[in-house]
């Protein structure tokens, strides 16, 4: 299935590592990002934060905060609501989320009071003089203590007016802190266990952890002559503004969202998050406002959720999945954030990438007071991964089958009846198994003999699959100048993707370009069509659609000026080096530039596209067959590791992963997003945990939460990028912005089993966790 | 961070004066690589800052009496770098080149990094197990004092109001002496250790009949500050042939340790640690000992 990445034909610009766009601004210094934007009369805002998980707010007196120089005001969500008389609760799912806090705090680090201020020195002094009582409640810190009868409800009310019920199979059951409750089930569960000749069964967890962004949260917001305009970091610029607007009674004309560079997202700048307060403040004070938070405040934002996954599975000796029940319980903080679509979508994946006759499914996505959790790379994949890899390699163990034999043994086949009831389309994660495999060289791995008494090599395996969001619109302009250059105007965002880089590569490709008379325009609501958002993969493969239909309209154009100019039928013409020529007489042309100039002289011609999704993730609910994504995420992995028995310390020595990218646009930047999610795939393995004392978060720092450093990384990480040709996509190619993310913890994990024997079900894998694994199987 | 004003005396003399006029509200800048974190966190809100920078020849190496005395504002690269100083103490050496990463070594100060007085720092571990001594000033009259006593809890060092640290006297280390630096970090590679291990010590006789005579160990970082071992004398010499002995060194280390639960590990996890890193420096004293 592997197509070589040279195959294009000369001078194309598709599968060519063209260097990035956004690449000598950013290490120049001169990329602009929302926190450089200054504004006339600019206030700097700041808030103040809830030092408990749960309480009621029984005053606030802000007389003194006032009363520093240079404070303009110090609000709290009673004057919101009294002076700006709207809607100041927001959601992207469940409007469930306060711009500050309304009688109660749900969570530390929740905004109670914001002060507007000349100098953000000034906010940061008036926030110490801001006096707020409080009467503690008794807070909910977890999601099993949650589900408990008599659990305090985080939420007395859930406002179910948000706009996604529709699209998503969700299902908030009032009277309990569930705010999504869903059952898959396929077949018969009982009759599947009861034809098993091994049952085996596991819990399987994984901490709440950050996105991390190079970039904070940072918003500009001004409010002039009925418009609003926001300047912000985020990964959804029209997302702001359709959820923006309404909050203010505003049309969605009247807001406009300019983003340019972000450093970052991973989800976590996907919807509203500090534009709504600074927007209210804006409009409040009638001054532009900016909002920057500060690292210690990302923490107290949004975060992955924290999982707990049990599933319990039977098979037959020889090694065919016959049954498997799991129980995915999803911690989404206070506020559901998108909790609801992350368990919803990573729980229908939950019983892994397996066909598997009989299936029972259910997932709880549940308010707690913790921070909010909400997207981040890979959706809920890596959590439920975690746990159906790890059980993977325990069957293995019990049957003496080899893990790559079972897993292979089980995969879904390209067409294979998927839980949802669809037949998987263009999935060849059977593939990528025998792939990394061969570059593995998994059949001879043989554990080289480390230090006998201290140090164990091992190897484990892992493959996952993940879906995109769907159904999404994109809208594209590709406008040809005067002097015949293209620019392209997409809503899609550079987080540090390369996003950018890649549409410019479709669009140049599309027009029969070089890519360097291609250019982006800057993404402004007021300039670039509608996107629902840079997120769920979906850049290269919508937008990079929306993209070629528009540069097939902007064709269509040219020719048809072509053969006026030309006199001849454009049945009779082509496009070929900036130019239209006739296909006889090639030496007959017309060139972009003259087609402009005789067509719309100064104006310029403009192609639109548009490229929509129809499949949907609530054809769970019906089975009715139909799709529910327009392409998967599929990889596999194969990691080797040393552990040290003295200290539990794992080492990865070797990663390899086989991911599908449909066709390669730009392969370095394809390698770079896979090794950035290995990376960060470490990390959640290795380091990183919001961890939580009392409903406290004890390291909101750099200092105390740890990423993984170039000094973490494994010793050789090695990439198969396969092409498989996707016939939906530009050019065959797909997403795979998340793909390589979810194999990570569980191949290390089941490669540490194979080196030492311990199975460790708790994420991250400290060297504590596994010293006391080691010692604890010694005992017994 | 709160506006501060900063000063730039060109004299210790005058550093110290400034230091006693703002009192509580003055605080010194070294290489500010730990104090900037603390201003940003908000954990020192300093009306004046005294900068020590432009004091001439406060970051000079020179000899002294059966040592070298490293002035407090010696970069921690320059000294990684410094030949003499790699000759006479190889031990502060190693400890030097795991501070931080190369952008903080670069602008970090040995004095500040001693005044800073964080248990989980590199230098410090080394210097006690070097018998090292700080040389405190007020402008006028200096004082001499073990590292030992000058450390006293996070943070908090014997400094005076109105003194500064001017330098750091290092014993050179004796002909024959072996010394080994261990850290471990338990998180992240890039990440404040675990545990930090120093030992200085003696071996005799020839392989494979080496025998440890003389043994000085520093545990670091568990403890508010470095902690000494006491007792090993007792167990001396002690034969690399020995493992039961070896192991009773390891469990004497371990004893005397009062390590705490915290994002590092467990008190369980980190006094384990403290026994791995005790067997794995023993090893590589007789190592050193062994080679010709």
């Amino acid at each position: 299935m592997a197509m070589e990445a040279g195959s294009s034909a000369k001078g194309s610009s598709i599968g060519r590592s063209i260097p990035r766009r956004d690449g000598a601004g950013k290490v120049s210094g001169s990329a602009i990002y929302a926190a450089n934007i200054v504004r006339p009369r600019m206030l700097h805002a700041k808030v103040l934060r809830s030092p408990l998980p749960r309480a009621r707010i029984t005053a606030i007196d802000t007389s003194r905060a006032a009363k520093v120089p240079g404070v303009r005001a110090v609000v709290t969500a009673r004057d919101l609501q009294a002076r700006l008389g709207c809607e100041i609760i927001f959601g992207s799912v469940l409007i469930d989320q306060p711009m500050l806090a309304i009688d109660e705090v749900r969570h530390v680090g929740e905004p109670v009071a914001a002060v507007a201020a000349e100098e953000p020195e000034a906010a940061e002094e008036a926030l110490g003089l801001i006096d707020v009582q409080y009467e503690e409640l008794p807070p909910v810190l977890n999601a099993r203590d949650a589900l408990a009868p008599g659990a305090p409800l985080v939420h007395q009310a859930m406002n179910l007016s948000g706009q996604y019920k529709v699209f998503f199979a969700f299902n908030p059951v009032a009277g309990t802190n569930m705010c999504n409750h869903h059952v898959i089930t396929v077949g018969d569960l009982q009759a599947g266990f009861a034809a098993s000749d091994l049952i085996v069964e596991g819990v399987y967890t994984s901490p709440s952890t950050q996105h991390c962004c190079m970039e904070p949260h940072a918003t500009v917001a001004e409010y002039a002559g009925g418009r609003l305009t926001v300047w912000t970091s985020s990964q959804a610029p029209y997302a702001v503004q359709t959820r923006l607007g309404p909050l203010f009674h505003l049309r969605p004309e009247q807001v406009r969202v300019v983003v340019h560079n972000v450093g970052g997202g991973f989800g976590g700048k996907s919807n509203l998050k500090l534009e709504p307060l600074a927007s209210a403040l804006a409009m409040l004070l009638g001054r532009p406002v900016k909002h920057v938070t500060t690292r210690r405040e990302e923490f107290y934002i949004t975060s992955k959720h924290a999982v707990e996954y049990r599933v319990k599975t039977g098979v037959s000796k020889d090694g065919k999945l016959l049954a498997r029940r799991c129980e995915v319980l999803y911690d989404t903080g206070a506020y559901a954030e998108t909790g609801p679509i992350v368990s919803m979508k990573s729980g229908y994946t939950a019983a892994g990438p397996y066909a598997i006759p009989n299936v029972l499914i259910d997932i709880k996505c549940i308010y707690t007071n913790k921070v909010p959790a909400g997207s981040l790379r890979g959706l809920g994949v890596p959590q439920v991964a975690w746990g159906h890899e790890s059980q993977m390699d325990e069957i293995a163990t019990c049957l003496g089958i080899d893990p790559f034999d079972l897993r292979r043994r089980n995969v879904y086949p390209d067409g294979g009846l998927f839980v949802s009831g669809e037949n998987l389309r263009h999935f060849h994660l059977d593939t990528l198994l025998d792939e990394v495999a061969a570059a593995s060289g998994w059949k001879t791995r043989r554990r080289a003999a480390a230090d006998g008494a201290r140090l164990a090599r091992g190897f484990g395996m892992a493959c996952t699959m993940k879906n995109s969001a769907s159904p999404t619109r994109s809208q594209a302009r590709i406008w040809l100048s005067p002097e015949g250059v293209a620019e392209v105007r997409s809503a899609t965002v550079e987080i540090g993707q390369g996003a950018g880089t890649v549409l410019v590569q479709l669009a140049a490709e599309s027009l029969g370009m070089p890519v360097e008379r291609v250019r982006l325009a800057l993404l402004d609501t007021d300039v670039v069509p509608f996107d629902v958002g840079t997120i769920s993969d979906r850049s290269t493969f919508h937008m990079g659609n929306a993209i070629v239909a528009a540069a097939a309209d902007l064709r269509r154009q040219l020719l048809e000026h072509a053969s006026r100019l030309l006199e001849v039928p454009k049945e009779n013409l082509v496009l070929r080096g900036e130019a239209v020529c006739v296909l006889e007489a090639p030496e007959r042309k017309v060139s972009f530039a003259e087609i402009v100039s005789a067509a719309a002289p100064e104006a310029g011609l403009l192609g639109e596209g548009e490229f929509a999704t129809t499949s949907r993730l609530s054809s769970i609910a019906e089975q009715c067959g139909e799709w529910t994504t327009p392409f998967w995420d599929v990889a596999a992995a194969v990691a080797e590791v040393e552990v040290d028995r003295a200290t539990g310390k794992i080492k990865v020595l070797r990663y390899v992963c086989a991911a599908d990218a449909g066709r390669a646009i730009n392969p370095a930047l394809c390698r770079q997003q896979l090794a950035g999610e290995i990376l960060m795939g470490i990390g959640m393995t290795f380091h990183e945990e919001m961890r939580y004392e009392n409903g406290q978060l004890i390291n909101p720092s750099f200092v105390d939460y740890k990423m993984p450093s170039l000094r973490d990384t494994p010793l050789s990480v090695e990439i198969v990028l396969a092409e498989s040709g996707h016939p939906d996509g530009p050019f065959g190619a797909k997403g795979i912005g998340e793909v390589a993310v979810p194999q990570v913890s569980p191949a290390i994990s089941n490669a540490v089993f194979d080196a030492v024997g311990i199975r460790l079900t708790e994420l991250p894998l400290t060297p504590e966790r596994v010293l006391r694994a080691l010692r604890a199987g010694a005992k017994g | 961070m709160r506006d501060f004003e900063l000063l730039y005396p060109a004299t210790i003399a005058e550093a110290c004066q400034a230091l006693r006029r703002h009192g509580e509200g003055a605080r010194l800048l070294a290489g500010g690589t730990s104090l900037v974190q603390f201003l940003k966190e908000g954990m020192y809100v300093p009306e004046v800052l005294v900068a020590l920078q432009r004091i001439p020849a406060l970051d000079a190496v020179v000899a002294a009496d059966g040592g070298l005395r490293i002035g407090a504002m010696a970069r921690l690269t320059d000294l990684e770098r410094h030949a003499a100083l790699r000759q006479a103490a190889p031990l502060l050496r190693a400890a030097l080149h795991l501070v931080g990463n190369v952008r903080v070594r670069n602008v970090a100060t040995l004095g500040g990094n001693l005044c800073h007085a964080d248990p989980h720092a590199d230098p410090p571990t080394a210097l006690v197990a070097l018998r090292a001594e700080v040389v405190l000033g007020d402008g006028a009259q200096s004082r001499q004092l073990p590292v030992a006593e000058f450390l006293l809890d996070y943070y908090e060092t014997a400094l005076r109001p109105g003194e500064l640290l001017q330098g750091i006297i290092v014993p050179r280390q004796e002909r024959g002496q072996v010394s080994v630096y261990r850290r471990f970090t338990a998180v992240s590679e890039e990440d404040w250790p675990c545990v930090t291990l120093a030992a200085v010590g003696s071996v005799r006789g020839r392989a494979p009949n080496l025998a440890c005579a003389a043994l000085r160990l520093v545990v670091g970082a568990l403890e508010p500050r470095p902690r000494l071992i006491a007792g090993i004398d007792e167990l001396l010499p002690l034969e690399a042939g020995d493992a039961a002995r070896r192991e009773t060194l390891a469990e004497t280390v371990m004893a005397q340790l009062a390590p705490v639960d915290d994002l590092l590990g467990s008190a369980w996890y980190k006094r384990q640690i403290a026994g791995v890193l005790a067997r794995e420096a023993l090893a590589d004293l007789f190592q050193q000992g062994a080679a010709p």
